[in-house]
This record gives C-alpha cells, sequence and structure tokens, in this order.
C-alpha cells in the first residue's frame, strides 16, 4: 500500500468559542478520497490547516511529508498541492486563460508555459472559447471549472477540493464529478473532496473519511461502507407476496415492503442462508423473480456512524443543494 | 453521447517549476495591466496628468526660446517685452516646482482611485485564498502590489515632471540648463520619490483595511484633506502652527519648498492664515519625521492586514 498523502494527528481549532476541529487524527491514502460531513463539520478548516492559511492550536498535520506549520515548508506544499476553495474568488476584469496563467507564474511556471498549461488545463475542464471572457460573466458552473483548472494548472500530485459542485445543475455536476473521477482515478492524483453531497463522493471516491462536530466519526474504503450484508436480501415475486409474507413472519423474518411486489427480508440472527427463503415461497405458489443480497448505501454507512457518535442529524444537511434529486434515496 | 475530442484529455506538465519565482514583479505588473483594463477611468484620471505635462513643457521651451530672443533683440521695446514673458513664465526650477504642486493632486486622484482596491477587492473576492495557495509569503505580495501603486504614482507625477526636465534639457541653448541647474532634476526625482512612496504607503495600508473599495477610496482623503482641515483648525485655535505637521498636503509643500527653494505658489492656506507667507513654518526636519512615521504606520498595518489574509491565527 503506498505512503498516506496526508497525516494528521491530534489536530484541534478554535474560533473563538467554537471549537472547529477537536482532536482529529487520521491518515488520508492516496487516491481519490472523500471528506463527508454535514455543514459546520470542520472539512474547510481542515483543508485550510493543511494548507498552512490556518493554524492550529494543537496537534500537527504534514501533507506530502511537509508540515504546514513552517513558513518554509508551508510554501513547498503550496506547489506541491492544487486548492480549488469553496467561495467566488475568481479575480473580476482578467479572463479565465489571463488568471489561470497569473496564477501559473505565480507558482514558478515561466512565461510561455504557464499560458500553454492554462489552455491545456482550460480545455480539460472544457470551457472553449468563453475562456476569453472576462470572470464576473461567467455562469456559477463555468467559475467551478475555471477554480478547478486553476488548482491544476501546475500539475500538482495532491487536490483538494472544497465543495467542488456547490451550484451547479445536474447535466453540469455530472460533467464535473466525471473530471474529478478522472483525476483521482486515472490521472494518479491524491484527490481530497470535500463535500457534504453522499453521491458526489459515492461516485468519484475510493476512500471515505466522514466528519462531524470537529471529530472523524469513520474512515474507511467505499467497498467496505457499502459492502452487501448477508443478512438482508432484496427480492421480487411475480404475484402479491402476502401469503409468503405471513409464512415467513412466522418464522421470524422481517419483512419491509417495496413497491412492485419487492421485499427487503432480513433473516433471523444465525441464518445467512437463503435457500429457505425460496423454498417457502414455493410452497405458498408464489414466484420469486429476482433474489439479491442489499448491498448498503453510503447514507446508510454515513448515518450509521454518526449514530455511533451519538448525533443525530438532519438529512436535509447532506443534501440541501443536490440539483439531480433525492439520489440518496434511489440508493436505498 | 458527448464526443471526446483529444483536447479534453489530461497532460502532464513537462516543465521544471522555479523555486522563487519573482512573485512581486508578476503581482505588480498584473495589476497595472488591469489598471489600465478600464478605459475611462485611465482616460479622465491621466489626461489631466497629461495636458499638465504638456502646458509645463510648453513653458519651459517659451522660456528657453525667449531667452535666446531677448538676447538677439535689437530694439529696446521688444527686449522689454521679451524679459516681461519671460518673468511671467518664471524660471525652470519655478515651473517644475510648479508643475509638482499641480500634479500632486491628479497623482492623488490615480493613485487613490486605483491603488484603493489592490487589496481591497482580494479581501471582498476571497482572491487570498488564490493567491495565499500559492508559494507567496505576505511580503512579497505586499511588494506586488506596492509595485503596481509605485508604478501609477511614477506615471502621474515622476514620468511628467521628467519630461518638463527633458524639455528644459533639449530647449536650453548650450545644455546650459544641464550645466547649471541639473540640481532640480535630482530634486525633482527626489520629491517625487519620496511623495510616490508615502502615498502608496498610505493608500495600501488603507485598501487593506477595507473589504470595499469605495470605503477605501473615501478614507484615503479623508485622511489627506479631512485632517489637513482639521489641522487649520487646531493652528487657528491654538496659535502654533507646528500642528501644521499633522497634514500629509502642508508637509510635503513645505519639503518641496525647501527643495526648490522658492515660495509656494499659491500658499497653503494654513500659512495666509497665520500670515506666516513664504517663512516655513517648522523646521523642515519635522516634516521628514512625519512623512516617515506615516509611512511606518502604514507599513504596519499593511502587514499586520496582509499577515491576517494568509494565516489566520
Amino acid at each position: 500500500m503506498s505512503e498516506p498523502a496526508i497525516r494528521i494527528h491530534d489536530l484541534h481549532k478554535a474560533y473563538g468559542s467554537v471549537q472547529a476541529l477537536r482532536g482529529v487524527t487520521l491518515s488520508v491514502p492516496a487516491g481519490p478520497v472523500g471528506l463527508l460531513g454535514p455543514n459546520g463539520a470542520g472539512k474547510t478548516t481542515l483543508l485550510k490547516l493543511l494548507l498552512g492559511m490556518l493554524e492550529p492550536d494543537q496537534g500537527q498535520a504534514t501533507i506530502a511529508g511537509l508540515n504546514p506549520d513552517h513558513a518554509k515548508e508551508r510554501l513547498g506544499i503550496r506547489q506541491r498541492v492544487g486548492y480549488m476553495p469553496e467561495s467566488d474568488c475568481l479575480i473580476p476584469g482578467m479572463s479565465a486563460v489571463e488568471l489561470v496563467a497569473l496564477l501559473g507564474r505565480l507558482t514558478g511556471m515561466p512565461p510561455a508555459d504557464a499560458m500553454t498549461r492554462a489552455h491545456e488545463v482550460l480545455d480539460y475542464v472544457q470551457t472553449g472559447e468563453e475562456r476569453y471572457r472576462k470572470n464576473e460573466e461567467y455562469s456559477t458552473g463555468m467559475k467551478q471549472r475555471i477554480k478547478l483548472a486553476q488548482a491544476l494548472v501546475h500539475d500538482p500530485p495532491i487536490l483538494l477540493l472544497d465543495e467542488p459542485t456547490n451550484g451547479l445543475d445536474p447535466g453540469g455536476r455530472n460533467d464535473f464529478l466525471d473530471l474529478v473521477s478522472d483525476l483521482g482515478r486515472h490521472q494518479g492524483k491524491h484527490v481530497l473532496l470535500c463535500t457534504h453531497l453522499l453521491p458526489d463522493v459515492e461516485r468519484t471516491c475510493d476512500h471515505v473519511i466522514v466528519m462531524n462536530q470537529g471529530t472523524v466519526v469513520r474512515q474507511d474504503t467505499m467497498a467496505n461502507l457499502t459492502a452487501t450484508s448477508a443478512s438482508v436480501m432484496r427480492v421480487e415475486t411475480e404475484q402479491d407476496p402476502e401469503p409468503w409474507v405471513q409464512v415467513l413472519t412466522a418464522r421470524g423474518h422481517q419483512i419491509h415492503s417495496l413497491p412492485k411486489h419487492g421485499l427487503l427480508v432480513t433473516l433471523p440472527p444465525g441464518t445467512s442462508d437463503a435457500d429457505e427463503l425460496l423454498t417457502l415461497a414455493a410452497q405458498v405458489g408464489v414466484t420469486v423473480t429476482a433474489i439479491e443480497p442489499q448491498r448498503a448505501s453510503l447514507e446508510e454507512a454515513f448515518l450509521e456512524a454518526l449514530d455511533a457518535q451519538g448525533v443525530l442529524t438532519d438529512v436535509q444537511d447532506l443534501e440541501p443543494e443536490n440539483p439531480a434529486g433525492d439520489e440518496v434515496e434511489e440508493l436505498l | 453521447m458527448k464526443a471526446t475530442t483529444h483536447t479534453e484529455i489530461y497532460r502532464r506538465y513537462g516543465g521544471e517549476l522555479r523555486s522563487r519565482p519573482a512573485v512581486e514583479r508578476i503581482l505588480g505588473w498584473a495589476g497595472l495591466r488591469m489598471a489600465f483594463r478600464r478605459k475611462l477611468p485611465a482616460l479622465i484620471l491621466f489626461t489631466p496628468s497629461a495636458i499638465t505635462a504638456l502646458v509645463g513643457c510648453v513653458m519651459v521651451h517659451l522660456r528657453f526660446m525667449l531667452a535666446e530672443r531677448t538676447a538677439e533683440a535689437e530694439g529696446r521695446a521688444a527686449t522689454l517685452a521679451a524679459r516681461g514673458i519671460q518673468e511671467l513664465l518664471g524660471d525652470t526650477a519655478e515651473n517644475i516646482h510648479r508643475f509638482i504642486q499641480t500634479e500632486q493632486f491628479f497623482a492623488l486622484l490615480t493613485l487613490a482611485w486605483y491603488g484603493s482596491h489592490l487589496i481591497a477587492e482580494d479581501r471582498r473576492l476571497s482572491a487570498n485564498l488564490l493567491y495565499f495557495a500559492r508559494p507567496i509569503t505576505p511580503l512579497r505580495y505586499i511588494l506586488g502590489k506596492w509595485l503596481t501603486a509605485l508604478a501609477l504614482g511614477g506615471l502621474t507625477l515622476m514620468v511628467p515632471a521628467l519630461m518638463i526636465c527633458w524639455q528644459a534639457a533639449f530647449s536650453s541653448p548650450d545644455w546650459i540648463f544641464l550645466k547649471e541647474s541639473s540640481w532640480v532634476i535630482w530634486r525633482t526625482i527626489g520629491f517625487c520619490a519620496l511623495w510616490i512612496v508615502v502615498m502608496s504607503s498610505l493608500v495600501l495600508a488603507i485598501s487593506s483595511a477595507f473589504q470595499r473599495k469605495g470605503l477605501a477610496l473615501m478614507c484615503t482623503f479623508a485622511l489627506v484633506f479631512l485632517v489637513q482641515g482639521i489641522s487649520l483648525v487646531i493652528v487657528q485655535v491654538t496659535g502654533n502652527p507646528n500642528y501644521g505637521l499633522l497634514s500629509l498636503i502642508e508637509n510635503f509643500q513645505a519639503i518641496s519648498e525647501w527643495l526648490f527653494h522658492k515660495p509656494n505658489i499659491g500658499t497653503s492656506i494654513l500659512r495666509q492664515a497665520q500670515g506666516l507667507g513664504h517663512q516655513p513654518a517648522w523646521n523642515i526636519e519635522g516634516s521628514f519625521w512625519t512623512l516617515g512615521l506615516i509611512t511606518f504606520l502604514s507599513w504596519v498595518v499593511l502587514w499586520r492586514n496582509v499577515k491576517r489574509m494568509e494565516v489566520i491565527a
């Protein structure tokens, strides 16, 4: 397994009386990683601490092997990291290509390289001819693309993306997530995607860190978090399953009805064999057309993690700006 | 399905990043380019400067031309007329001094207009998140912004003043201006440099304290003109002319008079009120100390605010 791109140990940060981070300790592995949490969980604070834009009250972090608390190492970090801020920070009066080239030069690129590279990354984020318009004339989607381009201009190995899909329409969001996914999975970038949108993480990341109220609640691979559960089966029947449901209930199975003759059957503790279900269905004359283990959604894992912390979080906090509709529900 | 073209492929950067890029120069030049991007303010702010410089050049040229004519004139009437006009035009040092006095106002307008947004806009838009995500230290960021302000001040004050000196050098017969009055050029450069350094530091410090360009602009004018008025009132009330040291305008006037050995053309309101005429109201060292203190305080404010833009403790 490759070396973690980011290591954090017992990081604390408070803004006055508000404790933003409470002893965060984690190792961020290589590859695309989702930093997931509701608004106010401390995600942006963590990113700013990693870039040395904030000073921690306690604890330390290393990113690309460098410590952001040391002034000299901080500058080294900033050459190795591409940061896409959440806020609308594009400088008015400049065109996208000018801004990206300027930031490339400020990172240490020669003028000609910076301009060539600006065009390359703007091509990559698909800005087209609009790159010559003034920054203040861009739509939200275009601004997000330009912010990604400026983070990529110096080809950094680590990318910190802060709420990159905020305010995007469904089409733009899909395109943007494709880019993030490509960068993380095919271009070898260590992407730390900081968001409160579960589907974004589910689609683009291989590893998930769940934060809430300034602490890391859970950290695992996406595969583990959404692992199939052998004790819950998703079943579809041809006819009305009511007779079968009665038999199963009598034998200790828990049943949840789904639309179109669908059922979610939880096997009794100690049972993992689904053959019995089929036998009982045949006995009552119900034809089973589909049966498969139920896969946990990221939202379930997320809520479970928060539940384990003893915190109830309103689901609305997780996806207030989900323009694609209620994808989380679809996943359930 | 959306077509994918070769342009959408991610390409690696094959070059090497410089460990210490010339951040100040890059930021300074970018700021200057942005300033001239908007044509109307540039036209409004730089035209008066250009016209004043042109008038200054013409006056200097006329003066030397008439001096030549006077020497060649045969008739008494012609000689007297030429001398009269010559006296009216004044000598070159006086012309440059007069020009600087007028030009300061236009330079202040230009510097305040452009300078007030240099840092305030970055704060308002959170553009500092873009800049300080790059290998930029607060000092180099300040120097970059300061270079823009210096260039703007230079373009409105120093360049036109040197144009007049240039004109004088070329219009004077046998390079007499360069031979006998070269001190005017050095003192012009010295005064303009002092003015630009002090005012650009002040304007940037004010810009760093606000998130709105308009507020920074108002604060700049308030500091210059309101303090001038207040110092006048204090001098009137107390009868102590040393309170004139509080005013930036008075200090610059005192220094320019000291440098060019010329009474100020209009004589400041303060000294008129005091009946001091062309006499300096205080020791000239006091003016240098005051301006030095203002510059120092400006840099303290600037450093504190920009440091907070980079790292929030």
